[in-house]
């Protein structure tokens, strides 16, 4: 009797350890595996993700009058609605259906939610959200958007389209990823579409270096400084061409504002992306168009994710149709086009943070210097939930500047940041995408502008009256020379902004002489500007773009193709002789690899790699002021400065510090060759695409769900100016005209989920360099075939 | 073991399956642990038949979702799991269940035979 008691005690103990294993109630600490039990049910689980034909119906959606939605072979939709705010919820609606999980893990990213549903592996996500000031902005854009009835019906218009969508999904419906994670999908607020508001602004506008110019400075002194940090550059050609009639003056506060921190800071500057990003856009008038009527061409350059950052879809209703991308998330057409105008946009590349040095009373981070008295720090304490443990409180230090980014351990070096993003107060409108996807011509659409404010882009436009427009949007501080380059003292008000460039006197410019627009990440405009505008700009695609552009004469979609393929460098054009110059044929193999070399960087060439090695050399060799310092990590030049310093030869700054004897440049380019090829040696050439391949990863990095091992051509200095973790994110050329044609192709697809043949069918044909011509349709009819499904949405 | 036995097993299990889009994950394994309680007699068959048959049906139900599908959940799931073959990923799904239900299946077999100690030694009476 005991003997069947206790082994009915023991199999029942493991069957229920194994249920509530399987069921992922039971934590094991560093178990990758999902709860395999409710994973692997046919009925509920991953099974259920795969993927078979469209639904009869949207389920769940309604709309206030009868709409439409055709889904098109390439799963786009286009939606056709009879006003703004259904056509916004279907919007809303689409993109839950397609891209739930990347909008919900975005939207976590941005408010320090990840180790709730990660563990212990997204704390330092949250951490990071917290001090960059991301949750507190977050708040803030609620709060404003809240005193601003139209915005809050638009969203509200938008959140019901994705909350009705969430609300119909069953647990077997949920996309792979929840699944994988055990969790649910948590309904979307408005709190959410800040949140990926704000993880955009971060991206394209968060980024500081004003930690590593501090450090530049300190070690070259003002003079060194100043002459290899200036921001001009012969022959370059800025985003805006001709002076700006410039309507408010800057006051003399802002003249010369800033107090510069003197002493260097060891502390490394966290959370960057890469310089220029490598976005261009560019326009021709109808002069230099040859159909007549004007074309633009937009490929903004963002980090490579799958699913793609951009979701494709027409958007329709009684007065306007227009199509593009939208950013999921946030309602309207990010990049796109109507029957009237094209719009397209690039990163200003504008700096719009600050780091401010506070002085506190004492060692307790409560009161902090500010004009000569002790104010006291506000502090917010926030829950960072973590799956599978405790919660942990962390706490905000909140100034007057803004919240504490950086804390030193001594107190002395704690930095807070100034970030226009953190504006609480400016009215400012997230849905004015939906705004300009109904304008009728270019100064429609600039008016609509006004309300837009981070982060800084430079909006290019074009309409079917043969205009062309060129503008820099967004909020950015009146300053004065170098203001907020450096690490600033917080103890006075000096370098607190009090205003931002007026809408009036920002850089913009229309119909040029020369027939056409571009911008590529270069500066805005030129010292003549009386506002300073910092930033880390691109210095060798516009000229490239303006050279192009400015040779040719009746351009057309296909010449425009050829321009986003284009992988010719102008750094390597103006480099190359001048390194063989100074080699003087002494490196055979080498000399003749560059000699031959028509500076593209395709996949197959192989000059490329080693020109590239010998530059990096040649770069790290000559600023060895900066490079070996080991105590602190500075800032760089510009890569165009290098090229101007190497017309002059004996430059002191060729002097290797470590060698008594007196380097020029010929002795730099013939170290830098013998390194190369002392490491190269005996290792066979690649070629540039098997040295620099191209990944695209899954959004939660899993191998099985990301593109990896791409070998493709490009660089950062060509128009084609790809990374390895960072392309081309949309190729769009539109060719207006009374019923405008248009091209495109990002890389990923439509769907977000990994068992869909629409999740990454657009990557071949990207990474091919080819486009899909656009389905711009008049009506949800237009397009019925074997392929495509349309959907009637009813009250 | 008599053959009516088999049929009323795979009856019932068959008709669990039928309702998995509405019952939870373990819903096979609780009926397993019922049939070892009542049905089966021996701790091999109470232990086996449930691995064999709530496996299969797992497999077989498995097979065709992904068999409907535009894109191979198969190959995605063996993706996951350090691209082991589809084959594998079937194998585990089905054992996943048939592991659980065989031990439900062989759990409620000994409390069975040990309700059937308590009546023999009159502990319980009928």
């Amino acid at each position: 009797m005991t003997k069947n008691l206790i082994l009915f005690l023991i199999t029942f103990s493991i069957g229920t350890g194994l249920l509530l294993f399987l069921n992922g109630n039971l934590s094991i600490k560093s178990n990758p595996l999902p709860p395999l039990g409710k994973f692997l049910n046919p009925w509920h689980g991953v099974w259920q993700n795969a993927e078979r034909k469209l639904p009869e119906e949207l389920a769940g959606a309604s709309t206030d009058s009868v709409s439409s939605v055709l889904i098109d072979e390439r799963l786009v939709a286009h939606i056709f609605a009879n006003n703004i705010n259904d056509a916004l919820y279907l919007q809303g609606y689409m993109e839950a259906r397609d891209r739930l999980f990347q909008m919900e893990m975005i939207a976590r990213g941005a408010s320090g939610r990840v180790a709730e549903v990660l563990g212990e592996r997204g704390l330092e996500l949250d951490r990071a959200a917290l001090r960059k000031g991301m949750c507190l902005a977050g708040d803030r854009a609620v709060e404003n958007w809240a005193r601003q009835e139209k915005v809050m019906v638009r969203l509200n218009s938008y959140l019901k389209g994705v909350n009705d969508y969430i609300a119909q999904l069953k647990p077997k419906d949920y996309p792979i990823e929840y699944k994988l994670l055990d969790f649910e999908p948590s309904s979307f607020k408005v709190r959410d579409i800040a949140s990926i508001y704000l993880y955009m602004c971060d991206v394209l506008s968060g980024k500081t270096t004003d930690i590593l110019q501090t450090n530049a400075l300190n070690a070259l002194g003002g003079e060194l400084y100043n002459e290899l940090f200036s921001k001009d550059f012969t022959g370059d050609i800025p985003v805006i061409t001709t002076p700006v009639k410039v309507i408010s003056k800057l006051s003399q506060t802002n003249a010369d504002s800033s107090v510069v921190l003197v002493s260097p800071i060891n502390m490394k500057e966290l959370y960057s992306s890469p310089d220029g990003i490598g976005s261009n856009n560019w326009a021709v008038t109808k002069s230099k168009s040859a159909t007549g009527k004007p074309i633009l061409a937009s490929d903004p350059h963002l980090r490579l994710n799958l699913p793609s950052i951009w979701y494709e879809l027409q958007i329709s209703a009684t007065d306007f149709s227009a199509y593009g991308v939208s950013f999921p998330g946030i309602p309207g057409i990010l990049i796109g086009f109507n029957e009237d105008v094209a719009w397209a946009e690039t990163n200003g590349s504008i700096d719009v943070a600050d780091l401010i040095k506070i002085q506190w009373k004492d060692g307790q981070r409560e009161e902090y210097l500010y004009d000569g008295k002790y104010m006291e720090v506000e502090k917010l304490v926030t829950e960072i939930k973590i799956k599978g443990t405790k919660s942990i409180f962390d706490t905000t230090h909140l100034t007057m500047y803004g919240p504490i980014k950086y804390y030193s351990k001594d107190l002395k070096n704690d930095l807070a940041v100034q970030w226009v993003a953190l504006d609480g107060t400016t009215p400012f409108d997230v849905t004015v995408f939906a705004d300009i996807m109904q304008s009728k011509n270019i100064q429609d659409l600039d008016a609509k502008l006004r309300v837009y404010s981070s982060p800084a882009q430079n909006i290019l436009t074009a309409d079917n009256l043969g205009n062309i427009g060129l503008r820099v949007m967004g909020n950015i501080p009146a300053r004065g020379v170098n203001d907020g380059v450096f690490v600033e003292e917080g103890s006075g008000s000096k370098n607190l902004w009090n205003r931002y460039i007026p809408f009036e006197d920002m850089p913009h410019q229309t119909n040029p002489a020369s027939d056409f627009l571009s911008s590529a990440n270069q500066k805005s405009i030129d010292a003549t500007y009386p506002y300073f505008l910092g930033g880390n700009f691109e210095t060798y695609r516009n000229l490239r773009i303006n050279r192009l552009l400015n040779e040719g004469y009746k351009f057309s979609s296909k010449d425009f193709k050829a321009f986003q393929r284009d992988n010719h460098s102008v750094k390597a054009e103006n480099v190359v002789p001048l390194i063989l110059k100074y080699s003087e044929g002494k490196y055979n193999a080498y000399d003749e690899l560059l000699e031959n070399w028509d500076f593209t960087y395709d996949a197959d060439e192989k000059a490329a790699v080693i020109f590239d090695k010998i530059y990096e050399n040649i770069r790290t060799l000559t600023y060895d002021e900066l490079t070996n310092n080991a105590t602190y990590e500075t800032a760089m030049p510009n890569k165009r400065r290098l090229e101007m310093l190497m017309s002059q030869p004996k430059h002191p700054i060729f002097d290797l510090k470590s060698t008594e004897f007196v380097e020029d440049l010929g002795d730099i380019v013939n170290l830098a060759i013998k390194e190369v090829l002392d490491e190269e040696a005996g290792k066979p050439m690649k070629t540039y695409g098997a040295s620099r391949s191209v990944d695209i990863p899954h959004i939660l990095r899993i191998p099985s769900f990301s593109v990896n091992n791409l070998s493709l051509g490009g660089n950062e200095d060509c128009l084609n100016a790809q990374r390895p973790d960072w392309g081309p994110s949309w190729r769009m050329i539109v060719e207006l005209g009374d019923q405008p044609q248009a091209w495109g192709v990002y890389p990923g697809g439509q769907s977000g989920n990994p068992a869909s043949k629409h999740y990454k069918d657009f990557i071949s044909t990207w990474s091919q360099k080819d486009y899909f011509k656009i389905n711009f349709l008049h009506s949800a009819e237009d397009m019925m075939n074997e392929e495509s499904k349309l959907y009637r949405v009813t009250p | 073991m008599k053959l009516s036995t088999l049929l009323w097993a795979f009856l019932l299990f068959n008709i669990v399956a039928l309702g998995g889009s509405f019952l939870p994950w373990y819903a096979l394994g609780i009926v397993a642990f019922f049939l070892g309680l009542f049905l089966f007699k021996k701790n091999y068959h109470a232990f086996f038949i449930p691995l064999v048959f709530c496996a299969s049906l797992w497999m077989a139900y498995a097979f065709y979702f992904d068999y409907r599908a535009n894109v191979s959940i198969a190959g995605i799931i063996s993706a996951l799991f350090n691209d082991t073959g589809k084959l594998p990923i079937y194998v585990i799904t089905g054992l996943v269940i048939g592991l659980f239900g065989g031990i439900a299946g062989l759990s409620g077999n000994y409390l069975s035979k040990f309700m059937v100690d308590l009546i023999y030694k009159g502990i319980i009476k009928i």
